[in-house]
C-alpha cells in the first residue's frame, strides 16, 4: 500500500531532537518499501539546520513553520499541525513520544477526531495499512494496531529506533505561512539539564543501571565509574526506589512510570527485575544482571547473569573493561 | 475551587494482566486497584482544595461496576463526591472514546476550575486521555507535571523534558496531568474509610452523557493482532573463582557476543 507519511520534527533553539530525526529515517524506510513519500514538519525558529538534518535523515519534503513558534506551546503547535493535516490529508503523522510529542499528539488527534496509537516500538506497512507495534502490559504482550482514519496519528517510543541517517539528499523545502494561534499557557522558565558531560539515557547505547541495593547517592559512584570505562555512549540509569529516594535525578528512572530505553547493552546492578522496571528496559538487546540473590526475577530476562555482591563485581568489571578497551 | 479528578481502576499487578484476542484488557484476570498515579492526581486536588478553602473535589471514573471501589477509596482520602460512568457498551473503547465520555461527565458537573488526571495509566498507558479531554473541553493543558505551585487564577507547573525541565503557567480553568513524583498521597484513616463506605455515587451510562461513539466498533484505533513477546533464550550464568575472574569472564562473554 502506498502511503504519505508525515513526521513532526521537534526542535528547540534550532537543534532537532534526535528521537524525531530517527522517526524520519524509519518513515523513509517504510516509504521506500511501500512506494510512498516522507514529509517532515519542522515547527519553531532558527530552522535552517533542522531542515537540513530532516532532509539528511530521509525526508523528501520539509514543511517549515516559523513565526511565533519559538517556545513550544501546546495550542499553537496543535493549531498549525491541524491546519496542515486537514489541508493535505496524509496517511499518517508520526511523532516521537518525547514529553512534548506526547503532549501535542493526543490533543491533535482529538481535534482531528482521529485514532491515536501511542508509544510504538516499531512501525509496519502492510496490506492492512500502517501498523504500530506496541509492547504492552510491562512486556507481557505485543500488539499491532491500526488507525481507521485517513490521518492516523502514531507516536514512537524514543530510543527504540536506530539513529537517524545523515546522508540523505537535500529535501524540497516548503515555507508555510501560518500565523501562530494564541497560547493560553506561557513558558515561565526553561532550565536545561546540568551539563554533567554525561550522555542522555535516550541516546545511550550502553546503560549501567542501579537499584535499591546501591544504598544511597554515593553507591552510584561505582556505576558511574563503570559507565565512564565503557566509553562515551554509556549512561547511568536507575530503578524507581533509587530515583524515589533522591539518589539520582528523577529523569534517570527506567520503567513503566519512567523512561523507556532500548540500548544495545543494559547492565542491571542490584535490581530485582519487577515487571514495572522490565517494562522500561525490555527493548534492550543484551541484558546483564548482577544480583546477590540467585532467584531474582531479573535473571529470567538476562542474557548473562552474575550472582554476587555488586560492590565487588562492579569495580572488578570496571577494571576488566578498561583492560579490554586498552 | 471546583476540581474534577479522573481516576481509573487498573489491574493490581501487570504481571497477572492479560489481553483478550481482541486486544482488550481481560479484567477478570486478577485483582484491581486504583491507578497509583491517579492517587497522586487526587492528592494534588485535595491539597489545592484545602489551600483554597470552600472547594469541591469530584472524582470521575469510567469502568465496570467494580470501579465503585475506586470512588470510595478517593472519598476516604478527601474527595467530596464521585461520578461513576458505567455500562457494558464502554468495554473496548479507545482513548478518544474514553476522553469523550470523561469530558462529557466533567462538563455535566458545571463550571470546573481544574481537571486533574494521571499522566499515564498503569495498564493502557497511552498517556493520551488528559490532553484529549483538554481539547474536547477547550481548556489549556500541561501534561506530565512533577510539581505544582498555586497562584491567583493560575498554576505554575513543572514539566520534566528530555533535557532539563520547564515551568509553565496554566491559567485556570485548565487540565493538568501529573506523574508519581508530584507528591506523596495520604492514607485514609479508619474513620474516613468507614465514612466513605456510606458514600453514594451518581452512576451514569454513556447514553446519559449523550456520547454514542463508544466501544470496539467506534474505536478509531484498533488492535489487529496480539502476540506473546518473542521467547528469550535462557541466559548464561557467569561464575569465576573470584570477583576479578568473574569480571574478566563476563567481559570475554560480552565481547564474544558482540555486545562490547
Ligand atoms: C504503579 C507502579 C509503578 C512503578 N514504576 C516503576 C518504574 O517505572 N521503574 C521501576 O524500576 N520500578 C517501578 N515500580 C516499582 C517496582 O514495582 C519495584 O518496586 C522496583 O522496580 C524495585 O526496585 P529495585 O529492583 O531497585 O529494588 P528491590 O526490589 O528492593 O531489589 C533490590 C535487589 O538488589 C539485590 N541486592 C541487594 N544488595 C545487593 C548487593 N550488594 N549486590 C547485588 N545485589 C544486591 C537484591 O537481591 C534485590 O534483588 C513501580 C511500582 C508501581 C506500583
Ligand atoms: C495494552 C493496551 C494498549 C492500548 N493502546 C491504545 C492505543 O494505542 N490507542 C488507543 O486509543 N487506546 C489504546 N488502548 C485503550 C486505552 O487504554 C483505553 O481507551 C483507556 O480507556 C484509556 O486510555 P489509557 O488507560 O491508556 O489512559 P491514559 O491516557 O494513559 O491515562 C491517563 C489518565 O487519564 C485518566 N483516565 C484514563 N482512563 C480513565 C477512565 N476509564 N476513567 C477515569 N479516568 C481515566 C486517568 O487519570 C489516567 O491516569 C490500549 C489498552 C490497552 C489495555
Amino acid at each position: 500500500m502506498s502511503c504519505t507519511l508525515w513526521v513532526l520534527v521537534e526542535s528547540e533553539r534550532g537543534v532537532a531532537a534526535d528521537a524525531s530525526l530517527a522517526v524520519v529515517t524509519e518513515a523513509r524506510r517504510l516509504a521506500d518499501a511501500c512506494g510512498g513519500t516522507v514529509t517532515a514538519v519542522a515547527v519553531g525558529e532558527d530552522l535552517d539546520d533542522v531542515v537540513a538534518r530532516a532532509g539528511a535523515a530521509g525526508a523528501h519534503t520539509v514543511r517549515r513553520v516559523s513565526g511565533g513558534y519559538a517556545d513550544y506551546a501546546t495550542e499553537p503547535w496543535t493549531a498549525a499541525l491541524h491546519t496542515l493535516l486537514t489541508t493535505h490529508a496524509p496517511t499518517a503523522l508520526l511523532v516521537a513520544a518525547t514529553t512534548r510529542g506526547a503532549d501535542v499528539a493526543p490533543r491533535l488527534a482529538a481535534r482531528l477526531g482521529t485514532g491515536l496509537v501511542t508509544d510504538c516500538v516499531a512501525l509496519e506497512c502492510t496490506g492492512d495499512g500502517l501498523l504500530g507495534v506496541k509492547t504492552v502490559l510491562g512486556g507481557a504482550a505485543v500488539t499491532r494496531s491500526r488507525v481507521r482514519d485517513a490521518v492516523a496519528v502514531l507516536t514512537v517510543r524514543p530510543g527504540v529506533l536506530p539513529p537517524a541517517a545523515t546522508d540523505g539528499t537535500a529535501a524540497e523545502v516548503v515555507v508555510e505561512d501560518l500565523p501562530a494561534a494564541p497560547s493560553r499557557t506561557t513558558l515561565v522558565e526553561r532550565v536545561p539539564a546540568e551539563d554533567t558531560g554525561e550522555v542522555a539515557l535516550e541516546d545511550a547505547r550502553i546503560i549501567v543501571s542501579g537499584g535499591r541495593a546501591m544504598g544511597g547517592a554515593d553507591g552510584f559512584g561505582v556505576l558511574r565509574e563503570l559507565a565512564t570505562a565503557l566509553g562515551p555512549t554509556a549512561a547511568v540509569g536507575a530503578s524507581r526506589p533509587a530515583a524515589d529516594s533522591g539518589w539520582v535525578p528523577v529523569s534517570l528512572e527506567i520503567g513503566v512510570s519512567g523512561k523507556k530505553v532500548a540500548p544495545d547493552l543494559y547492565l542491571a546492578c542490584g535490581i530485582s527485575g519487577a515487571s514495572q522496571h522490565l517494562a522500561g528496559m525490555s527493548g534492550s538487546r543484551t541484558v546483564v544482571a548482577i544480583n546477590k540473590d540467585p532467584e531474582a526475577p531479573i535473571f529470567g530476562v538476562a542474557d548473562f547473569g552474575v550472582v554476587g555482591d555488586l560492590f565487588e563485581i562492579v569495580p572488578a568489571l570496571t577494571e576488566a573493561v578498561r583492560a579490554h578497551r586498552g | 475551587m471546583q476540581i474534577a479528578v479522573l481516576v481509573k481502576q487498573v489491574p493490581d499487578d501487570l504481571a497477572g494482566a492479560r489481553l483478550t484476542a481482541a486486544g482488550v484488557l481481560d479484567r477478570a484476570a486478577g485483582p484491581a486497584t486504583t491507578d497509583p498515579v491517579d492517587r497522586n492526581a487526587l492528592e494534588a486536588a485535595v491539597a489545592l482544595a484545602e489551600a483554597a478553602g470552600d472547594s469541591t473535589v469530584t472524582v470521575v471514573a469510567m469502568g465496570p461496576a467494580s470501579a465503585k471501589a475506586v470512588l470510595k477509596e478517593c472519598v476516604s482520602v478527601g474527595a467530596t463526591a464521585g461520578v461513576h460512568v458505567s455500562d457494558e457498551g464502554l468495554a473496548g473503547s479507545d482513548a478518544l472514546a474514553t476522553a469523550r465520555v470523561l469530558a462529557a461527565a466533567v462538563r455535566r458537573l458545571g463550571p470546573v476550575d481544574l481537571v486533574l488526571a494521571g499522566a499515564r495509566s498503569f495498564d493502557g498507558a497511552t498517556a493520551a486521555v488528559p490532553a484529549m479531554v483538554a481539547e474536547l473541553l477547550d481548556l489549556p493543558q500541561v501534561t506530565t507535571v512533577t510539581a505544582i505551585e498555586a497562584e491567583p487564577g493560575a498554576l505554575v507547573c513543572t514539566q520534566v523534558l528530555e533535557d532539563g525541565h520547564a515551568r509553565v503557567r496554566l491559567p485556570l480553568p485548565g487540565v493538568v496531568s501529573v506523574d508519581e513524583y508530584v507528591n506523596t498521597p495520604r492514607y485514609p484513616s479508619v474513620r474516613s474509610k468507614l465514612a466513605a463506605n456510606k458514600a453514594v455515587f451518581e452512576v451514569l451510562t454513556a447514553a446519559d452523557l449523550g456520547v454514542t461513539e463508544v466501544g470496539p466498533d467506534a474505536a478509531r484505533a484498533v488492535v489487529v493482532a496480539t502476540a506473546e513477546p518473542p521467547a528469550r533464550e535462557p541466559g548464561q550464568r557467569i561464575q569465576g573463582t573470584d570477583a576479578r575472574d568473574t569480571a574478566e569472564k563476563l567481559v570475554a562473554a560480552l565481547a564474544g557476543a558482540g555486545a562490547l
